[in-house]
């Protein structure tokens, strides 16, 4: 694995600048079909504009800090290679939700486990099955039964449901 | 006279079987979990957070109470253990607990992190019952122009203590009240940055932002990283544990001088368990007579810490209950607990709800007295524990986030809503940006718009307000000092 480069240029502070330049003018964009003062009392865009106007100046004193602050320390940023592995999970995590009411919640956990635990974690095939056939039916138990929280049963609805 | 009625009262509702279970179990599994490397306090208490909706109001929060107070001390056995504190109060723990774990003390370490964790926690929650009552009665008399001044002040008083910037923290602050906004106008009921999604019009939930932000993003982190977790090999049987007499008289007035430290800093929102435990060892290396001993296993250096951060765990306490105002991320959690259970936080819930108040700080007591039993007896159960459920770690995490958000109110949406800010929060890490005041703001953020748009409408509109009335005045002026002088002071250092 190769280690995190310090980023010594602001591109990263630049991006985040961006993107709250964006935010500041969704705020008011987004918001612009709605009463600023509304029967003589602040209306609903009132506060999004103030914000708006805030996060603006705000921006300002940023990119201010970004270029001119001698105190800037630079940002240890991850290599693309550091990053596979943060991608692989919250891929992951996003199968999750895609299956989550298709395939069942047990059929789901059951598939995330095993991939999470044979591909990120490098645990043996055998291994991972176990533990994942384990995950998903104490999650079930302990969720659906113990707290009474009604979860998508899904595939193994002829299984799981009565 | 009546204080202490209803503290019986409290510890009666504490003691009851199912309450004190809940807290054995809290504190249990907060210890356990503040154990694993990777999860903070307030990650622990959010993913944990569901759990508790099939309970009661007062037993869950007697339950997030125990995980509040265990996942401090569990920070602690990483700390010395592992030189990983598991959260940052435990940070400077780190720093001579680790060096005495090495010389064979991880023991000792640990026994008196625990006791003075007892100290600490137990003599604030004296504070809390002393001092609690009385400010919810002032705060009764603030009008929506003094509150929302104060909400500024609690804010800016986060930001001052979140991170190196300022600036930053005040833009997350600003995040975090925008994600306030969204969802139905409080005052009109019209739809507002909710771009037609029939999920958001009850607002953006406070759970799964929490647990995507806090829980989620350092599981994200940890996969960038991946760096195997050394422990140190330690004896830790019972006896291994309990610390001699010497150790606990050079501990004596570290854990003193911790304790009222821990306590009045906590009450401050935004500085609570972590800047105590920071001021508690630079007070205890600069008075110390062989200062030279800190960083190589000084036992005051263990003590005074962790002492002032659990004694700030029952300041923090305070101006979440009397106020309605949380003072860091766990005591934010403990606040949004209190809304889903339909109470209203503020000055009215000592009058309100005198059995969950009552309960909760009766509870902190029997809490306090079951952390040290639990981890003087159980510390080498919980790092075998540790040990071996680290590689299975980031799957239970990312589980029971799904599980717990989507318990909430049974939405796939949710889940949606907790990767996103999963990846937010992540990436806010990297570009410096703190994820606390995003967190505030987002519980702050709707009584703030509402008690500035009540001040303004009782004004007829007149920003003056705000200047004209005394306390809200004042506030403002704190606000300024907080966000202007760690500024001069710097300039001035430079």
């Amino acid at each position: 694995m190769t280690q995190g480069k310090d980023v010594h240029g602001r591109t990263p502070q630049i991006v985040t600048g961006l993107l709250i330049w964006i935010v500041v003018a969704g705020l008011i964009g987004f918001t612009r079909g709605l009463p600023y003062i509304q029967e003589g009392a602040p209306g609903p865009r009132f506060m999004p504009v103030v914000l708006a106007v805030c996060l603006g100046i705000l921006n300002v004193l940023y990119f201010a800090d970004v270029f001119f602050s001698k105190r800037a320390k630079p940002l240890v940023m991850p290599s693309l290679s550091e990053l596979a592995g943060p991608a692989a999970y919250v891929l992951l995590g996003l199968f999750m939700i895609f299956f989550w009411e298709r395939l069942g919640v047990v059929a789901t956990v059951l598939l995330a486990s095993v991939v999470e635990l044979k591909f990120l974690e490098r645990y043996a095939w055998g291994k991972s099955i176990l533990v994942g056939v384990l995950i998903s039916f104490t999650t079930w138990m302990i969720f659906q039964f113990v707290l009474g929280v009604p979860l998508p049963a899904g595939i193994f609805a002829w299984l799981l449901v009565r | 006279m009546e204080t202490i009625l209803l503290m019986l009262h409290g510890l009666a509702v504490a003691l009851t079987p199912i309450n004190l279970l809940f807290c054995a179990i809290g504190v249990i599994i907060g210890t356990t979990v503040g154990a694993l490397p990777g999860i903070g306090s307030a990650g622990a208490c959010a993913i944990l957070l569901p759990a508790t909706f099939k309970m009661g109001p007062v037993t869950a929060l007697i339950m997030l109470a125990g995980i509040f107070y265990g996942t401090q001390y569990g920070g602690t056995i990483t700390s010395v253990l592992m030189r990983v504190p598991g959260e940052s109060a435990s940070v400077v723990t780190m720093l001579d607990g680790n060096p005495l774990a090495k010389q064979g003390k991880a023991g000792v370490a640990l026994g008196i992190a625990a006791i003075g964790s007892f100290i600490g926690g137990t003599v604030s929650v004296i504070g809390l019952m002393v001092f609690g009552p009385p400010l919810a009665d002032m705060a009764l008399m603030l009008g929506p122009a003094e509150y929302f001044a104060l909400m500024v002040m609690a804010l800016s008083l986060v930001v001052a203590f979140a991170g190196e910037s300022i600036i930053r923290g005040l833009i997350a602050a600003c995040l975090g009240i925008m994600l306030a906004m969204v969802g139905q106008d409080i005052m009109t009921g019209q739809p507002r940055l909710t771009f037609d999604f029939q999920q958001l019009l009850d607002g953006i939930e406070f759970l799964p932002v929490a647990v995507g932000m806090f829980g989620l993003s350092e599981m994200i982190e940890y996969f960038e990283k991946r760096k195997p977790l050394e422990i140190v090999k330690a004896d830790l049987g019972f006896f291994k544990v309990l610390p001699s007499f010497k150790d606990l008289k050079e501990s004596f007035w570290p854990m003193v001088r911790g304790t009222i430290l821990g306590f009045f800093v906590g009450i401050f929102p935004g500085a609570g368990p972590t800047i105590s435990s920071f001021l508690s060892y630079g007070i205890e290396q600069r008075i110390s007579k062989h200062p030279e001993q800190f960083g190589k296993g000084a036992i005051a250096g263990v003590a005074g810490p962790e002492t002032a951060n659990n004694a700030a765990t029952g300041g923090a306490m305070i101006p979440m209950l009397s106020l309605g105002l949380p003072s860091s991320p766990s005591t934010a959690l403990m606040l949004a607990a209190l809304i889903m259970f339909g109470l209203k936080p503020g000055p009215t819930l000592f009058s309100e709800a005198p059995d969950v108040v009552w309960g909760l700080i009766g509870s902190l007591y029997v809490g306090n007295v079951m952390l040290v039993v639990i981890n003087l007896a159980c510390i080498p159960l919980i790092v075998y524990f540790m040990d071996k459920v680290r590689g299975y770690l980031p799957i239970i995490i990312l589980l029971l986030s799904a599980f717990g958000v989507y318990s909430y109110r049974s939405s796939v949406f949710d889940i949606g809503i907790m990767m996103l800010f999963a990846l937010i929060g992540y990436g806010m890490t990297k570009v410096a940006i703190p994820l606390a005041p995003v967190i505030l703001g987002l519980l702050l953020g709707g009584p703030a718009e509402n008690s500035l748009r009540q001040a303004l409408v009782l004004s007829d509109g007149n920003p003056m307000t705000f200047l004209t009335r005394p306390i809200a005045a004042t506030f403002l002026a704190m606000t300024c000092a907080s966000l202007v002088l760690p500024v001069l002071l710097r300039k001035r250092k430079e």
